[in-house]
C-alpha cells in the first residue's frame, strides 16, 4: 500500500501546486463569467417590464379603438404568453446559473486552499519576537470610535427613515379662497357669498346698475369662476371647447384657450342632451391656473395669463344626459368626480390631478352609477372632507388621499343637486328621496347615526338646484319654482313660495340676501327670515341658468349668451 | 442630493427583501385560471424529532471531535455534513440563530413558543455551558460555509478585533426587541447566507452573502465574530463552561508553535512582558467604575430619541406615517400598502391606535437597549482595565469557535488524534 505522504514528495508538491494554480484560475475567470452573465441577466430582468414592450402597448392602444377585435385580442393573448415565457426562461437561467456560480467559487476556493497548503511553510517561532502586551488604550479608542459609528448609523438611519415634512403649501389659503369665488358655488361649493354682496338695484335691458356685458363666443351652462380681476368660464360645442377669460374691470375678453388634440382622446359622446350641453360643468381656478373639464372627457388646464399649460382625456363618460359635474379643488390638486354608467359598471371614480402639473394624485372607483352632482370640499371639525352626492349614496373622502371616510344611504332617482354645508351640517337632497342634513362624523356606513333631520315633502325636493343653506335657515328650490325655507335645527318647515317660473340656477346667499334667479332670467332678492320676504327684484335681459360668482363687492352672472358684470366700479 | 445618497442606500437595504417580489397582472383575454392561494402543512411531529435529534447528534459529535479526539479533520467532515443537511437540506430554517426571535417574541407576549423552537434554541447554548461552543466548531451551517472558505487569514489587531465585537451586542439587542414587539425578525430577514443555502431571494442579500464568504477567505468567519447574535449568547454561556478547548493535551511547554494558528483571534498569549503599573491600572479602573453609570444612562438616553426611528421597524408604524404623510400631502403619491389599507375599509384610527401602541412599546424597548449597550461599552472599559497574569498559551473560553486548527500545531497533542483514531503514530 502507498503511503499517502508520498504524495507530498518535493516533485509531487510541485506538480500538485501547479495543477491546482492552473485549477484556480479557470474557476476564478468561469467564476467571474457567470456572475458577470447573471449580472446582466439579472439587470434585465429588474430593469425590462416584459409587459410593457412597445408592441404591446400598440396592440393595446389599437384595442382602445375597437375592443372587440378578436384577432387583436389573440394577438394581445399571444404576445402576453411569449413575454412571459421569455421572462421566466430568464428567470430559471438565473438559478441555474448560481449554482454554476456555487460550484465554480467551490472549486477556486478549493484550489486556492490546495496551493496555499502546498507553499505552506513550517512556522519558525524564534524568527520574531514574543507578542507585545495588549496595549489598553489603544482597545479604549476603538472601542470610543465603534460606539461612536455605531450612534452615527443610528442617528443617520433616523435621519434618511424619517417621514417627509409636509411641504411649504404652494396652495392659496382659505382667508384667500374665501375673498375669492374658485369653484362652482364658492370655495367651499355650498353658495354662499361674501357679507358685503354687490348692488341690487339693476337691470340688464335698461343697463342700469350693469358695469359691463361681454357676449361670449360659444354657449354653455358652466357657470363663472372668478379671482382677483379676472374672470373664467367655458363654452363648448360638438366640434370645439373653449375656455374663457375676461377682465373683472371692464368685460375685456384677455385670452380664449381652445382644446387642441390631446393624445388618447377617444371617440366623443353622442349622448349629450341639448339641456346639458358641451360646457356644462364649471372650471376652477387658483389664482395661478385655470382647469375646465367637457363632456368628451377633455381636462385641460391654462395658467391665468393663458398659456396651456396641461390636457389630459379620461376617458368618454357613458353619461345618459352628458357630463356635466363641476370640478372642486382641495389644496393642490383638482379634484373630479367622474361618474358614469351604472352601478356594477365599475367606471365611475375620484380622481386628483395636482393642478400645477397635471400628475394624476389618485384615482378612487366609487362604485355608483352616472350622476351630474358636483363635489364640494368642506371643513369640518373632524378634517376637511371632500362630499359627493349619487344614487343612493353620499359619500365622504379624505380629500388629501380620496380615503373613503363615511357614506349615508339617503338619495334616490337621477342625482343633479350638489350638497351643502352650513351649520356643521352636510346638506344632501333629491327629488323622490329626503333632504337628509348629516353630521360629518364617524367611519362607514353611518346612515343610521348621523342623519340628524330629514324633509321628505316631495314637491319641495328639488331635482336639479341645489340647496343652500346658512346657520338658521336651509333653502329648496325645485325646476318648478317652489322655493321652501326649513329651519335648520329640526327641518321644520318655515316658509314655501311659488315664484311660478322654471328655475334651473341654484340659490345663492350674499350679502344677506338670498338670490333666486329663474330660467327667464328674473332674479329674485329676498331677505334671510324666518318668512317670506322679498327684498329686490332684477331682470338679467335673457335665460339664464348658471349661478352668479361674488367678488369684490360685484356679482359676475352668465346669461345665454352674456357675461354681466354688476355691482360698483 | 447629499442627503438623497444615504437614504437610497438605507431605501436599497430595507427594501431588499420587496425588490425581490415578482409580480404580474393576470394574463389578458385567456382562460389562464389564477392559483388559488396555499398555505404550506406544517412540519410533522416525526421531522421536529428527527432535525432535533441530528442536531443533539451533532453537538455531541462536535464536542467528542474537539474534546476527546481532537482532530481538526474530523470536525471539518462534520462541518460538511451540518452544511449540508442543516444548510441547504433543511434550507438554514430552523436554527438555533433565528430562533432567538422566536422566543424573544413569546416573551413579549406576540406568540405561542413550540417546544422544538424551545429545545432548539436551548440545546446548543447548555451544551456551551458544559463545552464550550461546539455549536460553531462544525454544527452551525452559518459558520460552517464560513469556516470552509478560510484560505490564508490574517491576523486582525486585538483592538479592532475588541472594539468590533461590539457590533453584536447592538444587532442581538436589535433584533430582540424587534422580535419582542412583534415587529421583524431581522435575523433571518438578514441573513446573508440564507440566499445561498436556498438559491434564491433577494440579490442584495445574496450579494451580502457572498461578499462575506469573499472576505471570509482572508479575514476568517466575519459573520461569526462581529455579527453573530447567537454566537454573542454562546460565547457568554461558553464563559461558564468547565472544559476549555485545550491546545496542550497536557502541559503547555510554551514553544510558541500555535501562536498564529488561531483565524479568530482566540488564542491567548502569555503576558508577563510588560504588565500596567499596579497603581494605573487601579486609577483606570476606579475612573471607568465611575463612568458605568453616566455610559448607562446616556445609553438611555440615546434610546429613547432612537425610539420613533426604531419604531418604523414596524410595518403599523409605517403604514400610519405613510397615511399621516399622504393626508398631510408630504407623501408624494400612494403606496401598495396604503392602497391595500384603504380597501379594507378599515377606520385609520385603529390603525393609529395600534401604532401609537407599538411606538410606546419601541419607547420602552429602546431605552432598554441604549441601556444595554451603554452598560456593554462599560463593560469593555472595564475588561480593558483587567490585570490578567497568563504564563500560557491558551484558548479563550469566550471567543474560541472550536474549529480545532490549533489542535494541529501542538506538538505536546501530536498524535493523540490518530492514537484515538487507531492509526499508526510516527
Amino acid at each position: 500500500m502507498t503511503d499517502p505522504r508520498t504524495l507530498w514528495h518535493p516533485g509531487a508538491a510541485r506538480l500538485w501546486l501547479r495543477a491546482a494554480t492552473l485549477s484556480a484560475m479557470i474557476a476564478a475567470a468561469m467564476a467571474a463569467l457567470v456572475a458577470v452573465l447573471l449580472a446582466v441577466n439579472h439587470a434585465y430582468l429588474r430593469l425590462a417590464d416584459p409587459l410593457d414592450s412597445p408592441q404591446m402597448t400598440q396592440i393595446k392602444t389599437q384595442l382602445a379603438v375597437a375592443p372587440k377585435d378578436v384577432s387583436l385580442r389573440r394577438q394581445l393573448s399571444d404576445l402576453d404568453s411569449r413575454l412571459r415565457q421569455d421572462y421566466f426562461t430568464r428567470r430559471d437561467m438565473q438559478t441555474r446559473g448560481l449554482w454554476v456560480l456555487a460550484a465554480t467559487v467551490a472549486l477556486f476556493v478549493a484550489s486556492t486552499r490546495l496551493v496555499v497548503l502546498c507553499r505552506r511553510r513550517l512556522p519558525h517561532p524564534a524568527a520574531h519576537a514574543p507578542p507585545p502586551a495588549p496595549r489598553s488604550s489603544l482597545g479604549r479608542w476603538a472601542l470610543a470610535g465603534c460606539t461612536l459609528m455605531l450612534a452615527g448609523a443610528a442617528v443617520l438611519a433616523g435621519w434618511t427613515t424619517a417621514p417627509p415634512a409636509p411641504p411649504a403649501p404652494t396652495w392659496p389659503a382659505p382667508a384667500e379662497l374665501a375673498a375669492n369665488w374658485p369653484a362652482f358655488r364658492g370655495f367651499d361649493g355650498s353658495g354662499i357669498g361674501p357679507a358685503a354682496g354687490s348692488s341690487t338695484s339693476f337691470d340688464a335691458r335698461s343697463g342700469k346698475g350693469v358695469l359691463w356685458k361681454t357676449p361670449l363666443p360659444l354657449p354653455g351652462h358652466s357657470s363663472p369662476v372668478a379671482w382677483g380681476d379676472r374672470v373664467f368660464l367655458t363654452g363648448g360645442t360638438a366640434d370645439k371647447r373653449e375656455v374663457y377669460c375676461i377682465a373683472a374691470d371692464d368685460g375685456r375678453m384677455l385670452w380664449v384657450g381652445t382644446v387642441g388634440e390631446i393624445p388618447g382622446r377617444e371617440p366623443p359622446p353622442t349622448e349629450i342632451l341639448e339641456d346639458t350641453g358641451w360646457a356644462a360643468p364649471t372650471p376652477v381656478t387658483d389664482g395661478k391656473f385655470v382647469v375646465a373639464v367637457f363632456p368628451n372627457g377633455d381636462l385641460v388646464c391654462y395658467s391665468v395669463e393663458g398659456k396651456p399649460a396641461w390636457a389630459v382625456n379620461l376617458g368618454t363618460p357613458r353619461n345618459g344626459y352628458g357630463h356635466a359635474s363641476s370640478l372642486a379643488m382641495y389644496r393642490n390638486l383638482v379634484l373630479v368626480q367622474y361618474d358614469q354608467g351604472g352601478e356594477s359598471d365599475g367606471r365611475s371614480s375620484l380622481l386628483a390631478f395636482d393642478i400645477a402639473t397635471g400628475r394624476q394624485a389618485y384615482r378612487r372607483p366609487r362604485g355608483v352609477g352616472q350622476s351630474w352632482t358636483s363635489p364640494i370640499v368642506i371643513a369640518t371639525n373632524a378634517g376637511d372632507q371632500l362630499i359627493t352626492c349619487s344614487n343612493p349614496w353620499v359619500i365622504a373622502y379624505q380629500p388629501a388621499t380620496g380615503t373613503e371616510l363615511w357614506r349615508v344611504k339617503c338619495l334616490e332617482g337621477d342625482g343633479g343637486p350638489s350638497a351643502a354645508f352650513a351649520g356643521g351640517l352636510v346638506l344632501a337632497a333629491n327629488e323622490s328621496s329626503m333632504l337628509a342634513a348629516i353630521r360629518p362624523d364617524g367611519q362607514g356606513d353611518v346612515t343610521a347615526s348621523r342623519i340628524t333631520w330629514k324633509y321628505d315633502e316631495a314637491h319641495h325636493l328639488p331635482n336639479i338646484c341645489s340647496p343652500v343653506a346658512d346657520a338658521k335657515r336651509a333653502y329648496l328650490l325645485t325646476t318648478e319654482g317652489m322655493l321652501t325655507c326649513l329651519s335648520m335645527a329640526d327641518g321644520r318647515k318655515l316658509w314655501e313660495h311659488n315664484l311660478g317660473e322654471k328655475c334651473i340656477a341654484s340659490p345663492t346667499l350674499a350679502g344677506g340676501l338670498l338670490y333666486v334667479i329663474t330660467e327667464k332670467g328674473v332674479v329674485h332678492m329676498l331677505a334671510q327670515a324666518d318668512e317670506y320676504r322679498p327684498v329686490e327684484k332684477a331682470d338679467l335681459g335673457e335665460p339664464c341658468q348658471t349661478c352668479p360668482a361674488f367678488v369684490g363687492g360685484r356679482m359676475f352672472i352668465r346669461t345665454q349668451k352674456h357675461l354681466l358684470a354688476v355691482g360698483k366700479n | 442630493m447629499k442627503r438623497s445618497l444615504p437614504t437610497i442606500a438605507l431605501v436599497l437595504v430595507l427594501t431588499a427583501a420587496a425588490l425581490g417580489a415578482e409580480r404580474f397582472p393576470p394574463p389578458e383575454f385567456t382562460n389562464h385560471v389564477l392559483p388559488t392561494t396555499t398555505t404550506p402543512a406544517p412540519r410533522s411531529v416525526v421531522a421536529d424529532m428527527v432535525y432535533i435529534g441530528a442536531l443533539a447528534v451533532a453537538l455531541a459529535l462536535a464536542a467528542l471531535f474537539v474534546h476527546v479526539l481532537r482532530s481538526r479533520v474530523a470536525i471539518v467532515v462534520l462541518a460538511i455534513v451540518s452544511l449540508g443537511y442543516f444548510g441547504w437540506f433543511y434550507g438554514g430554517c430552523l436554527c438555533p440563530v433565528g430562533a432567538v426571535q422566536n422566543v424573544a417574541q413569546a416573551l413579549g407576549g406576540g406568540a405561542v413558543l413550540p417546544v422544538l423552537v424551545v429545545v432548539v434554541f436551548l440545546l446548543p447554548l447548555i451544551v456551551a455551558i458544559f463545552v464550550g461552543r461546539a455549536f460553531c466548531a462544525g454544527v452551525c451551517p452559518l459558520g460552517a460555509i464560513q469556516d470552509l472558505v478560510v484560505i490564508h487569514p490574517l491576523r486582525v489587531p486585538s483592538w479592532l478585533d475588541g472594539s468590533l465585537r461590539l457590533l453584536p451586542y447592538a444587532y442581538l439587542g436589535l433584533a430582540v426587541l424587534a422580535a419582542a414587539t412583534g415587529s421583524a425578525y431581522l435575523i433571518c430577514e438578514y441573513d446573508p447566507f440564507l440566499g445561498l443555502f436556498r438559491l434564491a431571494g433577494p440579490l442584495t442579500i445574496v450579494i451580502a452573502g457572498l461578499s462575506l464568504l469573499a472576505i471570509g477567505t482572508i479575514i476568517a468567519r466575519p459573520y461569526c465574530r462581529w455579527l453573530c447574535p447567537y454566537g454573542l449568547m454562546l460565547s457568554w454561556a461558553s464563559r461558564f463552561s468547565q472544559r476549555r478547548v485545550k491546545i496542550a493535551p497536557t502541559q503547555c511547554v510554551n514553544c510558541r508553535l500555535c501562536e498564529d494558528a488561531c483565524p479568530v483571534g482566540a488564542i491567548q498569549t502569555p503576558n508577563s512582558g510588560r504588565p500596567v503599573p499596579r497603581h494605573q491600572g487601579r486609577g483606570a479602573l476606579a475612573a471607568t467604575l465611575v463612568l458605568l453609570p453616566v455610559l448607562v444612562a446616556a445609553g438611555a438616553w440615546g434610546g429613547k430619541l432612537l425610539a420613533p426611528t426604531l419604531a418604523r421597524l414596524d410595518a403599523t408604524v409605517r403604514l400610519a406615517e405613510q397615511l399621516d404623510a399622504e393626508a398631510s400631502g408630504a407623501a408624494a403619491g400612494t403606496t401598495e400598502a396604503s392602497d391595500a389599507f384603504r380597501a379594507t375599509a378599515r377606520p385609520v384610527k385603529d390603525l393609529q391606535k395600534d401604532a401609537a401602541a407599538l411606538r410606546e412599546k419601541f419607547l420602552l424597548g429602546s431605552t432598554l437597549l441604549g441601556a444595554f449597550m451603554g452598560l456593554t461599552v462599560g463593560g469593555k472599559l472595564v475588561s480593558l482595565c483587567r490585570r490578567t497574569t497568563r504564563t500560557t498559551y491558551e484558548a479563550d473560553k469566550a471567543l474560541c469557535l472550536a474549529c480545532g486548527r490549533c489542535l494541529k500545531y501542538c506538538p505536546v497533542g501530536r498524535g493523540a488524534a490518530e492514537t484515538a483514531l487507531g492509526g499508526a503514530a510516527t
